[in-house]
Order: C-alpha cells, then structure tokens, then sequence
C-alpha cells in the first residue's frame, strides 16, 4: 500500500499502520456468500457490532438480529472507494491478529475498543473510530433502527 | 460543442470540443463564472466529474450521499495535530448540492483587507457582484413555521441570555423543512447553483458535461491549448472514454482540494505557494438533550446564529443524520452514546464555526495537513462553552460537548471544567466544510498563485474561480463570495478575448 493509497483513504486508513502490521499481507478473498469482507473479517465485524449494539441495549436493537457483516459487505461492495476499502479491512484484520478478540466477552472486548480510542490515543482512534463509522453506517441506516429511534425523513417519497 | 446537458450514457469512446472558454467543475465558482461568460455571447464548455442531478433523485442515505454526492465518497480528511473531515460536493453545482444554503454577503471587513493586502477586486466591482448573486439565489430567512424546534429551542436559549439570534439567511426559497440538505434537497426549495446560474447560462450557447475528470493539459510557451480528461462510470468511478477540449481561455473551478492539485499536477503551479494557506473554518458541535420533543431533522437543517464574528466564531444550528450523529457521539462516551442516541427525539444540536486565522495548512498530492493554531483551538473552545451555557438557558437538561472525556454536562456550572481552554485539539471532535486560500490571489507573483483579476501567474490564458483563490480566511459560510469570486474573475475573462 502507497503512502497515498493510506492518506486517501481517510479516518480509516490514518491509524491503520498503528493497529495493522500483519495487515499489510495480501488481503483475502471474499468468504462465501460475501462480495468483499473475508469469512475471518466478517467474524470480526460481527464481533465489534456485538460489542457495540449488544443484546438488552438501549436503543432497543441487537446488531446480532441485523447481519451487520452483509450490511458492512454491502457498503464495501457498493458505496466506499477502492483505498478507503482496504484500508477498512486492515484495520479490522489487525483487530482479528489481536490475540483472542473475538473470544472476549462483550465488556471486555468494550473496554479494548475503550483502550483504544482514549483521548490521548491518536492514531489508533483515527483507525478504530474509522472502523465505527462504518459499522455506524450500516446499524444506523437499517429500517429496524430507524424506526426504533424514531427518525424519519419524511421529505423523501411523499 | 452541442448546446445543453451532457453525461456518461451519450458520451462517445472518444470526443472532442471547440469553444471560447473551458471550465472545469460545476461547483459554485464555475457555474456563476459560465453564466458571466455566455452572457457576454462566448461559447462555454463546463466539464464536471459527477452527475447532473434532480431533487427526485436524491435519496435519504447517507451512503447513496456519500457515494454519489460527495468528494471521495465522504472519506476526505485532512491529518496534523488531530483530524478533520474535510468535506466538499460533487456534482453539477458541487457544494451546494450538499451545503445548507447558508448565504452571507462578504464581510465588509474582510472586503478592505483583501483589497489593502493584495490589490483584489482593482476595477471595485466585487460589491455589485455580491448584490447580484443575493438576488439571483434569492436570499432569504425562512418563515418560522418552517424552522423547527431544533432552531426554535436554539433561539430561545439566546433570547434568555440577551444574546442576538437570528435566523440565517439562506438560498432556500421554496425550503420546506426537510431537514436533509447535506442529502441534496428532495423538494427541490434549495437553490443549488445548477438551479440559478447554470440555469442561466444554458439559455446560451454552453454544453455541460457530467462525468467527466480532467487528467492533462497541452500547453505551448505561456499558453494552455488543450485540457484533456477520462469519462467516468457514474456508478464505479473507473474511467472509461476520453476527451479534450480546446479552448481560448481556460478556467479552473475544482475548489480548493481539486485546483491547486490540477495545476500542481500539470505543471501549471507557478511557485511553491500553490497547495499552501488553508484555510478550514473548523466547527465543532454542541447536543443538549430536552424534556420536550426536538425532531431536530424535521425543519431547517441550519436555520438560526448567533454573531460573534467579533471574537472569531459564529454560533449555528445543524443537523445530523443518526449515522453522523453516532460518530461524533461514540468517540466522547463510548458504550454510553447509545442510551444518548436512545434519546434523539429529545437531543437539539448546535455547534460553533471559528474564522480560523493561525491555522496552517496545505494540500498537496498525497493528502490535506493542518497544524491547529493555539488561538484558534481556544476560540473553538470558547464558542462550546458559549454553546452550552445557550442550551442549558434554553432549557436542556443534559449538555454534550464536543470534547473527548468532557462527559455528560447537567448545569452550567460544570461548562468551564469540562472544557478547559488548555484542551488539546487531540481531544477535540471537529468537522470543516469550507477549505479555502489553496491558490491564493495576490498582487506579488512570488507570494500568491493568482493576480488580483484570478490568471494564475506565468500562464496567458488560465485563471482560477473558486474559494481556493481567497486571499484570506473568511469567517462565515462562503457560498454568496464564492459565486462572487466566480463572476468577477469570469468578467476579467470575457474582457482578455
């Protein structure tokens, strides 16, 4: 990846190089039944949306009923830009290398994510809130959500 | 060239153009430029790398918008002592398919120092330009009965500090409150420039070309002969076909991320000044939660201010969609933004917008730097804490700023702890929409890339119109002087034949 390719690829790729080493290999093929995210990748994504949007949370919608990974896959495939794609996916790819993540209960992969994006922790929120955005584009555009918050654009359609 | 609108499904593999003048980008500054310039009888070419759009087109997504609507699909951001979004449009009337309509004349102010500092406007016709873009994009405050409670909770909380608010004057006559500009307006009340100056211009002899990117330029001694460029895939962006133009004169509108980088590319930057002096206009927002219902996305989008130009910022109104919202929510409260977010009927926002003057920054090809000024990091400061004391006067019971570890405010006595001028702008959450200054105009060749009539320096027939051509920091919303800036370098133009 070109220091340009990094730069271009905005809040996602500012902070990847902090979280990412291994992240820097070849990235994987889309897993099955996926067009972009790996099956591995696609694991972490539901493990960060799980942590994110648990079961019992307050906006009353669990990331687990909203198959963020198809969610986040879609936006992957059809709206973000080549760069900003990959440089997504090395963040999560470092965030898979982080030993035993996806094992972690939901509090405790919380607070890691919490440990990572401190007020003092530049670099790696850039990458991890990057990340957030994303996962925050795919939970906050589904219809469940919408309606569960009350919002809707009500110029559109009518 | 053919007459009228032109894009990606009608486009040759290959086509070629003949006019009197070429401009690239569609934006504010290019289209107020094309209508001076086929008004007085020249033959316009205006190339634009997104679509023509209309207001059914446009789609309550964030997503679709960040693909279709916005300058690297929404991931533009600018890196140094912390980041910035750097947002910017994309689109036949760039900007303002997207920006608030927000309109204010130029400061007077400012008008004097541009003209004390680099010899700008010489023929002292920028005034009348001003007054004519304020009528032509019919500029006016929206009734109240449009603006919602997200501006009205916002009025109230400055009317009980004997603070002035207003509502904002806006280029929105037919606005019904829809509360998505950032969206592109789907009823179509917005005046985006491809509604009035580019309107305009087509009932003469101009072609506007969607789709197409600029890439090259042929040139001879001090003169540009050709701009060549890439048809794009609306859909994937990849480039498909290919085109040039040939030209009298040349006009770069791209703004101020794209000009400075197209002549940096070409070889067109006439000294090491292009690329340099942004300018961000750095804002930063304020959430308050109420008692009473806000629906802060049913109304004006950016409908009311506070004026405290004097010390640096201006307060204003803004809406979010709750994509948006979350972001700025998670990075301060982490695993609590969701019971916030669980209360966005009842949350109001607000913000503080500063007129950046000790920030330093550049474009270059590899990405947008800024190093955050001390000065201007306390007057963002300062304008959330004044945020804040407004929404707790207004009503709220709970207050947010945007600071990293600031927390959750329930009394105005917490506002000066939890945001201590001493904050670094590491912990601060910050968004800029205006970059401006990148092709700087000045009177001395050596300190600035355009002169004061906007040619660029060494080059006989290429001129620059856009916010990127702003000798200084402007200190409000910049549309009406951009459109402005484009009309007075395009009379220039169509006066050098």
């Amino acid at each position: 990846m070109t220091r340009r390719a990094l730069l271009a690829g905005g809040a996602l790729a500012a902070g990847a190089g902090t979280l990412v080493c291994a992240g820097l290999a070849p990235l994987p093929d889309a897993g099955s039944g996926l067009r972009v995210l790996s099956t591995e990748e696609a694991e972490i994504v539901e493990a960060l949306a799980d942590a994110l949007w648990p079961e019992g949370n307050a906006i009353g919608i669990a990331a687990q009923d909203l198959g963020m990974a198809d969610r986040v896959d879609q936006l992957f495939a059809e709206v973000m830009g080549q760069q900003s794609v990959t440089a997504s996916r090395q963040v999560l790819r470092g965030l898979a290398a982080w030993p035993g993540f996806s094992g972690l209960d939901v509090a405790e992969r919380l607070r890691k994510l919490q440990d990572w994006t401190g007020p003092d922790e530049l670099l790696s929120r850039v990458a991890v809130d990057g990340v957030k955005a994303v996962l925050g584009l795919a939970y906050f555009n589904a219809p469940e959500v919408l309606s569960a918050l009350g919002y809707r654009s009500f110029c559109h359609g009518e | 060239m053919q007459r009228g609108k032109h894009s990606f499904e009608h486009y040759a593999e290959s086509f070629e153009i003949d006019c009197d003048v070429a401009i690239l980008g569609a934006g504010a500054g290019g289209c107020a430029a094309a209508c001076v310039l086929a008004e007085a009888g020249l033959k316009v070419a205006v190339f634009e790398e997104g679509r023509h759009w209309k207001n059914t087109d446009f789609k309550p997504s964030n997503p679709w918008a960040f693909k279709n609507l916005y300058q690297e699909r929404g991931t533009r951001i600018a890196l140094g002592n912390g980041w910035l979004p750097v947002n910017g449009g994309k689109g036949v009337g760039g900007s303002t398919l997207i920006n608030s309509a927000i309109s204010f004349k130029t400061p007077q102010p400012i008008v004097r120092d541009w003209r004390e500092r680099v010899g700008f406007d010489p023929d002292g016709r920028f005034l009348e330009h001003v007054e004519h873009v304020w009528e032509t994009i019919q500029v006016g405050k929206n009734p109240p009965q449009v603006q919602g409670n997200n501006n009205h909770v916002f009025k109230r909380g400055a009317e009980a500090l004997g603070w002035k608010a207003e509502f904002l004057d806006r280029s929105a006559p037919g606005c019904t409150g829809c509360g998505v500009c950032q969206l592109g307006c789907p009823s179509g009340g917005k005046n985006s420039v491809d509604k009035t100056y580019l309107a305009l211009a087509l009932r003469h002899d101009v072609g506007v070309y969607a789709d197409c990117k600029a890439t090259g330029v042929v040139k001879e001694g001090q003169r540009v002969l050709a701009i060549t460029g890439r048809t794009l895939d609306p859909d994937s962006q990849e480039p498909v076909g290919h085109w040039t133009v040939r030209a009298d004169r040349f006009l770069v509108s791209g703004g101020p991320i794209g000009s400075p980088r197209f002549l940096m590319a070409n070889g067109l930057a006439p000294n090491g000044h292009c690329g340099l002096h942004l300018h961000l206009h750095p804002a930063s927002a304020v959430y308050a939660l109420f008692h009473e219902r806000i629906e802060h996305w049913r109304g004006v989008s950016q409908g009311t201010y506070v004026d405290r130009w004097d010390e640096g910022y201006l307060l204003q109104t803004a809406t979010v969609t709750p994509d948006n919202n979350f972001l700025g929510l998670t990075a301060q409260l982490g695993p609590e933004a969701n019971a916030f977010m669980a209360q966005l009927q009842h949350m109001a926002i607000a913000g503080a917008i500063i007129h950046d003057e000790d920030t330093v920054g550049r474009v270059t090809q590899d990405g947008i730097f800024f190093e955050f000024g001390d000065q201007d990091r306390q007057i963002l400061l300062k304008g959330l804490r004044a945020c804040a004391q407004l929404y707790f006067a207004a009503g709220a019971h709970t207050v947010l700023p945007s600071v990293v570890g600031a927390g959750l405010l329930t009394s105005p006595d917490q506002i000066e702890a939890a945001i201590p001028l001493d904050t670094p702008f590491t912990r601060m959450i910050a968004v800029a929409s205006h970059p401006m200054g990148t092709c700087r105009m000045g009177d001395d060749r050596q300190r600035s890339v355009v002169d004061p009539r906007g040619r660029v320096w060494g080059w006989d027939n290429l001129f620059v119109a856009d916010a990127s051509t702003f000798p200084t920091s402007l200190g409000v919303n910049p549309q009406v002087t951009v459109m402005a800036m484009g009309r007075l370098v395009a009379e220039g133009m169509a006066a050098t034949g």
